[in-house]
């Protein structure tokens, strides 16, 4: 085990190969392991042999530099190594297409770019043809209008057959790109999605196991998840109406839903969302509601549906809910738990909606959770399968809730009777 | 190569300083140098002349986690943390990483590879030049022109 003294020069490297130096600057940014050729002889031209290139420039005035480091990089670079990792983020000004499409080898597995608007779509084919691309990250730069403008083309013939993983930014209406990328990527795992304007996601992939979904538009969606593999879905929105959805995920195992500016039509979109995982061990729920709702808060029911039953979260043992916890929704809250048999762990966070904090709507949107050593603003329970351990949080929560309503909770729940006017709603509902 | 009632396979291996380790076949595989004996029918235990002791144990705990993840046993995220923070901790002289890197190497295992660079280059990406040849006790043998010639090289990249 001992080492022979009579090596002249080494260093905790001389017994490393040099591809496996190689493979430790590939995880290094480009200019940093370019940098490390004054370390030694050893190391001057180890940089032109790494697979992978990783630079960027964010700065308007550096980009004149940036534009001339990569062709430098590029003309130093050993040609005969393919390119195996690109990642390139320009946030300023768009390259000539002609330079940067000899940079898309076939043998390319990562691709990460952020650049503007007219390289994306002159590179788009190109990457789409890239049979061994594994993980693909296209972000949009630039200003923020050209995001509005920019349809991406639907791909005649995409050939991701080893593509895992693919996360959009900055993209608007590619509903049918994705439907399209989806059908043709069958070892697709993971998708994150940063869409601008998305009207209607079909999304049919036997293979994924995670959706990122981050929206910003508020207007009607159209949205169908396929998706038998799925894991762990996270759907972030602006509070809109949801036609037509279908989760179709037996496996799901754990879900982040977040609506904002949540209006009375609402109500119904995010109840459907929230019940369609039902079966999820792990859930995180943020509900933000308008500041029309909040002015007469105890119309308005949005935690829980008043229409149609929770379903039973069978499998739920963390549950985290971050909301206006008025009165309302902590009675809300307590009826969510008779629903949850295993709950283990429970955090409750009081906001209040950005909209609303005006002086006099504050003080009527106080937290009525629980008093602790960090205020009332935040709540957290832990070992709740222990017996009666569950009992005693309920009671605790309902502590800070008026008698009439506390005499509701507890107070057996009788089906309603459909009134006219629910008849009328609900029938409205399921034509949608 | 004894069969647990399990109908396991269990290999046994000998590190370079004779310690010897029993481990599950399934394991082994990940291993292509291993593969390679077990299925040539190599007699155990199988000889790892490069591989010491310390980073054996620890080669051999990363396979069984693996294992365990590839059950679904444990979560994706738990088996990366654990490579993180247990195996590869490189802040010492000592240098795990680069233990495991070599050993790795030897053993021919493509994941081990690439996590144990992962973390080497995570730990130096955020030093200097001088601070990167410290760490490894890299030795500078450029003449002096020689340094002067390859930093005006490559002088775009230091700025």
């Amino acid at each position: 085990m001992a080492m022979t003294p009579s090596v002249v020069v080494t260093d905790r490297l001389t017994d490393l190969p040099d591809d496996l130096l190689v493979n430790i600057l590939s995880n290094l940014p480009t200019h940093f392991s370019v940098r490390l050729s004054v370390l030694s002889r050893r190391f001057r031209h180890l940089w032109a042999a790494v697979p992978s290139v990783d630079l960027e420039c964010y700065e308007r005035s550096l980009h004149g530099k940036f534009k001339s480091l990569c062709e430098s990089f590029f003309a130093g670079r050993d040609s005969s190594v393919a390119l195996l990792r690109l990642r390139l983020h320009c946030g300023v000004c768009g390259f000539h297409s002609g330079i940067l499409s000899p940079w898309l080898s076939r043998a390319l597995r990562h691709v990460d770019l952020h650049l503007p608007a007219g390289n994306i779509l002159s590179l788009f084919p190109v990457i789409l043809r890239l049979e061994c691309l594994e993980s693909l990250s296209i972000s949009l730069s630039g200003e923020w209008y050209a995001r509005y403008v920019l349809p991406l083309p639907v791909p005649a013939t995409c050939r991701l057959r080893r593509l895992k993983s693919l996360h959009l930014y900055g993209f608007r209406a590619i509903g049918e790109l994705l439907e399209g990328i989806a059908a043709s990527c069958p070892a697709l795992k993971d998708m994150k999605l940063v869409p601008m304007k998305m009207n209607s996601l079909n999304l049919c992939s036997p293979s994924l196991r995670s959706l990122y979904l981050d929206c910003d538009s508020d207007e009607p969606l159209h949205l169908r998840l396929l998706c038998p593999s799925l894991e762990f879905l996270h759907f972030e929105s602006p509070a809109r109406l949801i036609r037509h959805y279908q989760l179709d995920s037996p496996a799901l195992r754990s879900a982040v839903i977040k609506f904002g500016n949540i209006q009375q039509k609402h109500v119904v979109s995010v109840g459907d969302v929230i019940r369609s995982v039902a079966n999820v061990s792990e859930l995180v729920i943020h509900l933000t509601e308008s500041e029309d709702i909040m002015s007469r808060p105890n119309e308005v029911h949005v935690l829980v549906d008043q229409y149609l039953s929770l379903p039973k979260f069978s499998n739920l043992k963390h549950l985290d809910v971050t909301a206006c916890f008025i009165e309302k929704n902590v009675v809300d809250l307590i009826s969510f738990l008779e629903h949850t048999p295993v709950l283990d762990s429970l955090i409750l966070t009081h906001e209040i909606p950005p909209l609303c904090k005006t002086a006099s709507m504050e003080k009527n949107l106080a937290s009525k959770l629980p008093w602790s050593t960090r205020g009332d603003v935040f709540a957290s329970f832990t070992n709740l399968g222990i017996e009666n351990k569950k009992k005693k949080v309920v009671k605790l929560l309902s502590q800070r809730v008026k008698g009439q309503t506390k005499a509701l909770l507890f107070k057996r729940r009788e089906p309603r009777k459909l009134s006219s006017r629910d008849y009328c709603k609900l029938t409205r509902r399921l034509s949608l | 190569m004894e069969t647990s009632t399990c109908s396991k396979k269990i290999v046994q291996l000998r590190s370079s300083d004779g310690q010897l380790f029993e481990v599950d076949e399934e394991a082994a595989m990940s291993s292509e140098i291993l593969k390679n004996m077990i299925e040539m029918g190599m007699p155990s235990p199988l000889p790892l002349y490069e591989v010491d002791a310390t980073t054996l144990a620890m080669i051999v705990e990363s396979w069984n986690r693996r294992l365990q993840e590839k059950r679904g046993e444990i979560t994706e995220a738990e088996l990366e943390r654990w490579e993180e923070e247990e195996l590869l901790k490189s802040k010492e002289p000592d240098g795990d990483a680069i233990c495991v890197l070599l050993a790795a190497n030897y053993l021919e295992d493509e994941h081990l590879i690439d996590r144990a660079g992962e973390a080497i280059a995570h730990h130096i990406k955020d030093m200097t030049v001088e601070e990167v040849r410290d760490y490894f006790e890299i030795e500078n043998d450029f003449e002096r022109e020689e340094e002067e010639k390859v930093f005006q090289q490559n002088a775009w990249a230091f700025h």
